[in-house]
């Protein structure tokens, strides 16, 4: 084992400071990362599990909701015009006020009845399905039990991250925009941070008085197709007929562009860059000031194999892959505080997202980090004079 | 260990004339050195003695190569005028001939007593195993042959400075500079390194120069120099009273 490695295992504890740091740069960076990620993932997570072979959007979007939204209702007879599609049908989101209903137990005592606390009221968003079996807009990870009971009239299924914030549990009946509904289904990895989303059957809508049918403008239209395969050729040729009035995705391609338009977001650069700037900051400072510590614990040491001959570029050596190992228990370290932490948020349904990409990029940030600090501690290193030790 | 010598018993393994070294206090300059002739030879246990702040330290840094005297000259083995050379080729020089004991043992908490050995013997260019062998030798040689695998923080100050002393002797060296290396040990432990050093020089003919103010180890010595305020007062030729051959324990 290298005298480096040995010193840092031995001596974890002088490391300890550095080591938090790395880790704490790194849980800075790539817990906000990730939640930006992952705002993004719920996004494209609706793309992703539609059973849509392609989508069409308005040009310039990205998204499925937002960005230029709607377009006329008469390019759905156009694309039926493609031999190949065999089902389109508009993309519908609807919104209101949604309140859970208290079941009030006439023995209760009043310190119970405080304890349920007030009814709850909250502004939900709505997904729209179409019942019908096969329908394009029912994504993929829907069970058919889930999509019978949506057929019910004045039935709405829940995310079950939004169980709590709506106060209401699968069979309660609960008032959105002033009728009653059940909910019968609880869904699962549809997490929403900015506003609890519910789902309905275009149907119940309708009923409710509430459906935009009429509308002469639609949203994203699904499209599926007979042959799946063929979608980027279908796609294709759909765009090609569009003369630019609409534009047409594969799923797969929209569910890349949809992930990587989040990040044009100025603002998303401004913040994240910000966490980097800061991590980096207190990542050298504080790696710096231990490593510096670290070699004038041990520079009688270092100075004797001086005095034996070994050279100064050795003893940078040393220094710079002490950094380096420092650097990667940080690595380790950051990774393992942020899977904490993202469990943690996960508890509370905030999704970080962290892919092997991001870890890469940040963990070589780390390592870098350490070297720096490595190499602006390699001054200290000049006190290493064998001279010193003959007194 | 490799019983092999160097030149041969008698030769001079190192030679310094005219050494001035000053250093700046303040104001004022103190001379340390005032010029200073030395030698040393191939086998013999040199004993430089002399006051506390005479200049034995000065002296020893001046001829190892680590601090540069204002005048004089030191050749050393086949180097004409070391102080010629670049940093770079004294280090080296000092590499491939010179051990080094100092009072402290500087011995890094982190390494085990082989890996304390090896880690020197790798910086000379010895392969893993090959250091691993050499070193094991070394502390075998000193009687640590049990304790290889032991931390500093598990050995007593007298191992401790023996693991010091292998480090110093496996590279094989020809000079062998020891400044105050018994003045932190008890007089049992004393003995233990002051009989090492001797036999460094008789079995493997190093030169070796031992720096002490502790007038029991004058009766191992070959030769006796004693300094005394930056100059050499008297040099003196005997035979070592104490036979190393029998003294030592392995
Ligand atoms: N780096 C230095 N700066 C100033 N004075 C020094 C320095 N090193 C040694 N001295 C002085 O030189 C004198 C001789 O020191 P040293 O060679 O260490 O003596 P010794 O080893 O014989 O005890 C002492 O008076 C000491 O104070
Ligand atoms: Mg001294």
């Amino acid at each position: 084992m290298s005298l480096a490695l040995a010193t840092l295992l031995y001596e974890w504890r002088r490391y300890m400071a550095a080591v938090m740091a790395l880790a704490l740069s790194g849980l800075l960076v790539l817990a906000m990362t990730g939640v930006f990620i992952g705002i993004g993932k719920g996004f494209t997570a609706a793309i992703e599990r539609s059973s849509a072979d392609v989508i069409v959007l308005p040009p310039g979007a990205t998204a499925l909701f937002s960005g230029p939204m709607g377009m006329p209702r008469r390019y759905i007879p156009l694309i039926y015009n493609h031999p190949e599609v065999v089902q389109v049908r508009p993309l519908a989101m609807s919104g209101g006020m949604f309140q859970n209903i208290r079941n009030i137990d006439p023995t209760m005592s009043a310190a119970d009845r405080a304890r349920q606390g007030a009814p709850r009221q909250r502004n939900v968003m709505v997904n729209v399905i179409d019942t019908a079996p096969g329908s394009v807009t029912i994504p993929v990870d829907y069970s058919d039990e889930l999509v019978e009971a949506l057929r019910q009239p004045f039935t709405v299924a829940v995310d079950e991250s939004a169980l709590p914030t709506l106060g209401v549990q699968l069979g309660d009946r609960a008032i959105y925009n002033g009728q009653t509904v059940t909910v019968v289904g609880v869904i699962r990895g549809y997490p929403n941070m900015m506003q609890p989303t519910i789902v309905t059957s275009r149907d119940t809508l309708r009923m409710m008085g509430q459906t935009s049918d009429s509308s002469p403008r639609v949203g994203p239209l699904m499209i599926a197709i007979e042959d799946p395969a063929r979608a980027e050729i279908v796609a294709a040729q759909i765009n090609a007929a569009s003369r630019g009035a609409y534009r047409a995705w594969t799923r797969v391609e929209l569910a890349e562009a949809n992930a990587g338009a989040m990040f044009e977001e100025g603002i998303l650069v401004i913040i994240i860059g910000g966490c980097v700037v800061l991590g980096a900051i207190i990542g050298v400072a504080i790696t710096w000031q231990t490593l510096r510590g670290a070699i004038m614990a041990n520079i009688k040491e270092f100075a004797s194999l001086r005095a034996l001959g070994v050279s100064m570029g050795s003893l940078r050596r040393i220094v710079l892959e002490l950094s380096f190992w420092v650097g990667l228990v940080g690595v380790v370290a950051a990774i393992f505080l942020t899977w904490l932490v993202s469990l943690l948020a996960s508890a509370n349904a905030v999704i970080i997202a962290l892919p092997i990409s991001l870890l890469l990029i940040v963990g070589g940030g780390l390592v870098i980090i350490a070297m720096v600090s490595g190499l602006l501690s390699l001054g200290i290193l000049k006190n290493s004079q064998p001279a010193d030790l003959l007194r | 260990m490799t019983t092999a010598t160097h030149g041969k018993h008698g030769d001079f393994a190192i030679e310094a004339k005219g050494l001035v070294k000053r250093f700046k206090t303040g104001r004022t300059h103190i001379e340390v050195l005032k010029g200073v002739d030395f030698d040393a030879r191939h086998g013999d246990l040199t004993m430089v003695m002399g006051p506390s702040g005479s200049g034995k330290s000065t002296l020893i840094a001046a001829l190892s190569g680590l601090l540069k005297p204002d005048a004089g000259r030191v050749d050393a083995l086949d180097v004409d005028n070391l102080w010629k050379l670049s940093s770079g080729r004294i280090d080296k020089f000092r590499l491939d001939h010179c051990g080094f004991i100092f009072q402290g043992f500087n011995l890094f908490p982190a390494l085990s007593a082989l890996q304390q050995v090896t880690t020197v013997l790798k910086y000379q260019g010895l392969s893993g195993d090959n250091a691993r062998r050499q070193a094991t030798a070394a502390l075998e040689e000193v009687g640590l042959g049990p304790r290889l695998h032991q931390r500093p923080s598990a050995l007593s100050g007298g191992e401790k400075q023996r693991v010091a002393i292998a480090r110093a002797l496996a590279k094989n060296p020809q000079i062998l500079f020891a400044d105050e290396p018994t003045s932190a040990l008890d007089g049992e432990n004393g003995q233990v390194v002051i009989r090492l050093l001797r036999r460094a020089a008789t079995e493997h003919g190093a030169a070796v120069i031992c720096v002490t103010h502790d007038p029991r180890l004058e009766a191992w010595a070959d030769r006796v120099i004693h300094i005394e305020d930056g100059r050499i007062l008297d040099d003196q030729r005997r035979t070592p009273e104490a036979n190393p051959m029998l003294a030592s324990a392995h």
